[in-house]
């Protein structure tokens, strides 16, 4: 699975660290589903999206394979 | 699963420590302690004695108990990415195991084969921990130089 998490965080000028606080979890978190270590939870996914102000499918995208 | 707070880890390396130790002392060092020799039976059979020494049920317990702790404790910034690690960890210490034990089936036979089933008792929890860690902080820690060595 494709995202644009790291676009979007550059886009609102934020940390790693400073998304992961806003949604919960461990910047470590954040760096692995940035380099497609780490394939979210649907929650997890979904408040990532709530907090860029857009549909979950803009920020991710199925890959073939998927 | 709910596990134990943080804060428990250190209890939890102490006792596993110290019970290895107490293990390893009184199965190599024949070490006890006096006060945990009992009389259980009547008398001397041809496998047991009348005297039981309950010296490595205790190194077995706190080992084990240690072990439970540290492998059931939280970490710091604990989240779905480490719970999947330590599911995943999990899996992975159960098949290690029994490949082990498999080849030790094979390989090692009377006393060398009791020595394996009696490190048994504790190794998965043990491998548990090592590939926790491992995966944890050192494959997916990011910092790139050290996963590209390992």
């Amino acid at each position: 699975m494709k995202n644009r998490v790291k676009e979007e965080r550059a886009r609102l000028n934020l940390q790693q660290q400073e998304l992961a606080e806003r949604i919960g979890v461990s910047r470590q978190t954040i760096h692995s589903i940035e380099n497609n270590r780490y394939v979210p939870s649907t929650v997890l996914a979904l408040k990532i999206a709530a907090l860029f102000q857009k549909p979950v499918e803009e920020i991710f995208e199925l890959e073939e394979g998927d | 699963m709910r596990l134990l707070p943080v804060t428990w880890k250190w209890p939890g390396a102490i006792l596993s420590i110290l019970g290895l130790a107490l293990g390893f002392a009184a199965e190599l060092g024949e070490f006890s302690f006096s006060w945990l020799k009992f009389i259980v039976r009547e008398k001397n059979s041809f496998l047991d004695t009348a005297e039981e020494d309950f010296t490595n049920e205790v190194a077995l317990t706190l080992t084990i108990v240690g072990l439970l702790i540290l492998a059931f404790t939280r970490e710091r910034d604990e989240d779905e990415r480490v719970r999947l690690i330590r599911l995943e960890a999990f899996q992975w210490s159960i098949l290690v195991n029994f490949i082990i034990v498999l080849i030790g089936n094979w390989v090692l036979y009377g006393g060398s084969f009791f020595w394996l089933m009696t490190f048994n008792l504790f190794t998965p929890l043990v491998v548990f921990l090592l590939r926790f860690y491992y995966v944890l902080y050192i494959r997916e820690s990011g910092a790139g130089k050290l996963n590209s060595i390992l």
